[in-house]
């Protein structure tokens, strides 16, 4: 965890990757993620259920974080994935293939599919990406409601899983969802930990000085971009097994997107801990507000704009800057000896 | 003579970097002063602050009587103030003739026009309606003078005015240059051809580390002293204002 | 017969999309923001000339007149406000916030103005109906040729204004070097404001051409800034008349992908965006500087 180790005199500095407080922090994200798997084991199905929808969320904000803070990609399609990973699910059992396999193999799909859509959108950048995608993910929804054996646009209920009770079927749901979430936080971790990290973060910064330096930028956007396609494939697949029925119109719907932005914006772009922020705040807003309707996506939209201007680097740096922790060790740090630990500010 | 500009205890940096130090001067109207020192001297960074395209960090920059060190670089040039910038900076996809119009729109009045500058810089008349994108360095450098001049500026700064360029193409600029400083223009330029300038100016200023260390007629001093200052070995002969020695900086910067 | 019709009407189409496509070329040449609101500021337009028109109980072409200005005043302000503050943060951040605004515009449309489909068209009667019948299954339809006449005569004016004009300079330098411009004294932020206002402007004819051909309603803008895009790029981000191009080959794509079957319409022009992209051209697109 420590690269510091060597005595040194007092008042020289020393690299650092974990603090104090992020050896805290990650050990207690580690227990928090233990606890959360015996959830279903205490709680009522129906909060299950909440906690599902908010782990898709988190999965949704860590991937497009992973695209926009750390690759510089701003997607307006990643509905694109979510759908296709929903309606693989829907294909696959409606072949016979158990429900639960379905998911991850969708998932595994979606990865395989971003893959081969990268060949396209990554020729584009900035906000030529940004619709690029966009349009991508119209086409495939529109592919989709085409095929009348996968509902036509009137939607589809997913088969197979009717042989659970209730609460058996929101904990496997459950546990398979946090799983994934597990999963893909320590996926991005390893990737931001090792030396593709910095790298992707002087792609953000400034792509032409990265290639400059002999950053290889297309296998790295490549590869996160790949990554956010099979995290997001897995969101839509998990949305699917959560709720049971899905319409072409909202799961291929940009509101995902908007979501997403609103997420990542508010809780910290580019950072590792944002995200997590975001989706629990997003969840909480959604959870008291949803049903105001049009004056919710209002309010959603400008605070999005609000942080994007005043706050881009969203409620996290909040919390950085003055206590200058961090969670995650997922970053270097200056430390002089014999110092008061400070962090210095990773992120812009 | 009136005082043109007055910069006073200017400092400018590059991030935490300082460019520019403490530095003051005067430019009297209808002076030519050439512009000094080493690479990294900040002698560049000096000219854009003046003319608004970089941030002071400190001091002040008054022109004309006016304080404009917070002034928007747009709103210098309306007040006399034209910077031609180093590597030329034309917008390549626009013609010659549309690089020059550009600059001439919201124009002081003024002698310049589009045919004066033209006059003044013959070369240009054939290709007026090339792109600016696909001219030689000389053809490029003598639009961006005449792009600066069509906004009848009563202070011309001139940055790196033969960087890059053929010596033919510097003997023409400098003819055009020569014929406007003897028109009573006040210029201030840099040069890293020593002999060039002092050609040209009425007055030498050396910078080095972001300091003046040298400040004078071009006529009471030579050659070699102005070397001296360039490089910062020992004090210089004959200044008129204050020199620091360069043994003061023991820490040699390059910006 | 039929497909000659196809092809007629795709043309028309088109030069709704290119109508469209040029105001947001137009902000993508001058300041390389792709304004994610730029369909919803459309639709805006469309409600601003239907409400005006409904009120006052005037032809939606008078309404439009009264809606302009306004339209104008509203681009010159976003940039002014939003957009200028959006573009120091970096490359990403305008599409941040034009996104975001992009969904306040459309909520606060639907709050408004209900989820209710509307059009322009009753309003005009004929004009949005009658058709000059060349033969039993060819016909030229009126609307369709206006529309077509507008878009040739906004492309032809944008493309006057910055080849011919001052101000037209004054923003292709901008757009080329913004520091530079400065330094002759063109002041970079009052040009992207006037480029803005005349962006939005066009987007409220384009809406309001849109909303007398066919319906809208308080979530058309999506849809149409991804045609826009479309058109922008089969166009080949190049010249304005390139836009004009693409926004013709995405409307042919169109109806001729509906002359097949009608799912297949949106489709066709989505997979002809795709091809464009794929093939070599594609490559160029992110390399390459749009001349405004």
């Amino acid at each position: 965890m420590t690269t510091a180790a060597a005595p040194a005199p007092p008042g020289a500095w020393s690299v650092q990757r974990a603090g104090l407080a992020s050896r805290i922090g990650s050990s207690a994200l580690v227990l928090v993620a233990i606890a959360l798997f015996a959830v279903p084991q205490i709680l009522s199905a129906n909060v299950v259920q909440q906690l599902t929808s908010l782990l898709v969320f988190l999965i949704l904000a860590v991937m497009w974080n992973a695209l926009a803070g750390y690759a510089g990609l701003v997607s307006v399609g990643q509905q694109a994935f979510i759908g296709f990973g929903a309606y693989g699910t829907i294909y696959l059992t409606q072949r016979g293939i158990q429900p639960y396999l379905a998911v991850v193999l969708a998932s595994l799909a979606s990865a395989v599919l971003a893959a081969v859509l990268s060949l396209l959108v990554l020729r584009l950048r900035g906000g030529q990406f940004a619709v690029g995608t966009w349009v991508v993910a119209e086409a495939i929804a529109l592919f989709v409601m085409l095929d009348q054996s996968l509902g036509g646009g009137t939607g589809v209920s997913l088969q197979g899983l009717s042989g659970y009770a209730p609460e058996v079927r929101r904990a496997f749901t459950y546990w398979l969802t946090l799983a994934f979430a597990v999963l893909l936080l320590v996926l991005l971790f390893l990737l931001l930990r090792h030396r593709t990290g910095a790298a992707l973060q002087a792609i953000r910064d400034d792509e032409d000085a990265a290639a400059s330096l002999g950053v290889r930028v297309r296998p790295l956007k490549l590869m996160l971009f790949v990554l956010a396609g099979f995290g997001c494939g897995a969101a839509g697949a998990l949305t699917l097994a959560n709720t049971l029925f899905i319409q072409p119109q909202s799961i291929f719907g940009v509101q995902w997107s908007a979501y997403m932005i609103f997420m990542v914006l508010v809780g910290g772009i580019g950072t590792f801990e944002g995200p997590i922020i975001g989706a629990v705040l997003f969840f909480a807003v959604q959870y008291f507000f949803a049903d105001q309707g049009a004056w919710y996506l209002i309010g959603l939209g400008l605070a999005a704009v609000a942080f994007a201007l005043f706050l881009p680097r969203g409620l996290w740096s909040l919390l950085n800057d003055r206590l200058h922790v961090q969670l995650l060790p997922v970053g270097y740090h200056l430390r002089r000896q014999g110092a008061r630990p400070r962090s210095s500010s990773r992120e812009t | 003579m009136a005082d043109l500009l007055h910069i006073s205890h200017l400092d400018a940096r590059h991030g935490l970097l300082p460019a520019v130090r403490d530095l003051s001067l005067t430019v009297s109207d209808g002076e030519a002063v050439a512009l000094v020192g080493a690479n990294g001297a900040g002698k560049s960074t000096l000219l854009r602050t003046v003319a608004g395209a970089h941030p002071a960090a400190g001091g002040t920059v008054t022109f004309d009587g006016d304080d404009i060190t917070g002034l928007a670089a747009h709103r210098r040039v309306t007040r006399g103030l034209a910077l031609v910038p180093e590597g030329r900076k034309l917008f390549p996809d626009l013609t010659v003739e549309e690089n020059l119009l550009v600059a001439g729109r919201r124009a002081r009045p003024g002698p310049w026009s589009v045919d004066t500058v033209l006059d003044a810089f013959p070369l240009l008349r054939p290709i007026r309606h090339k792109r600016a994108g696909s001219l030689s360095g000389g053809q490029q450098q003598a639009t961006s003078i005449g792009r600066a001049l069509m906004t009848n500026p009563r202070l011309l700064l001139v940055d790196e005015v033969s960087l890059g360029l053929a010596p033919v193409a510097v003997d023409s600029v400098y003819e055009s240059l020569t014929a406007l400083i003897a028109d009573g223009a006040t210029v201030v330029l840099v040069e890293q051809d020593l002999s060039r300038a002092m050609s040209v100016a009425d007055r030498v200023v050396c910078m080095l580390e972001g300091r003046v260390v040298l400040d004078t007629p071009v006529g009471e001093v030579t050659r070699d002293q102005v070397t001296d200052a360039y490089f910062g070995l020992g004090r210089a002969g004959t200044t008129s204002a204050p020199v620091e020695t360069p043994a003061a900086h023991p820490t040699p910067e390059r910006t | 017969m039929s497909w000659i019709n196809a092809l007629v009407q795709g043309l028309f189409l088109g030069g709704l999309y290119a109508l469209f496509a040029c105001g947001l070329s137009l902000l993508f040449g001058v300041m390389r923001i792709i304004n994610l609101a730029h369909g919803d500021l459309a639709v805006l337009g469309a409600f601003g000339v239907w409400w005006v028109s409904d009120r006052a109980d005037v032809s939606p072409f008078l309404a439009l007149l009264a809606v302009l200005p306004v339209m104008l005043a509203l681009g010159y302000a976003l940039q002014r406000t939003v957009l200028a503050r959006s573009l120091r943060g970096g490359e990403l951040t305008p599409l941040l916030t034009t996104f975001g605004l992009a969904i306040v515009l459309q909520n606060a449309l639907l709050q408004i103005f209900s989820p209710d489909v509307r059009s322009l068209g009753p309003s005009v009667g004929s004009l949005s109906t009658g058709s000059w019948k060349i033969t039993d299954q060819l016909s030229v339809p009126y609307l369709g040729v206006l529309i077509l006449a507008v878009a040739v005569g906004v492309l032809g004016a944008l493309q006057f204004l910055l080849q011919r004009t001052g101000f037209g300079r004054e923003m292709r330098a901008t757009a080329q070097d913004p520091d530079t411009a400065a330094l002759v004294g063109v002041p970079a932020a009052s040009v992207y404001a006037r480029a803005a206002a005349i962006a939005v402007a066009v987007a409220a004819l384009a809406g309001t051409f849109l909303a007398l051909h066919s319906t809208f309603d308080a979530s058309s803008g999506p849809t149409q800034l991804v045609f826009a895009f479309e058109a922008v790029v089969i166009g080949g981000l190049g010249s304005l008349w390139g836009t004009l191009t693409g926004g013709v080959v995405l409307g042919i794509a169109q109806t001729l992908g509906a002359q097949i079957d009608p799912q297949y319409s949106i489709l066709a022009g989505h997979l002809v965006f795709l091809v464009i992209l794929a093939g070599p051209r594609g490559r160029f697109i992110a390399t390459r500087r749009a001349h405004a």
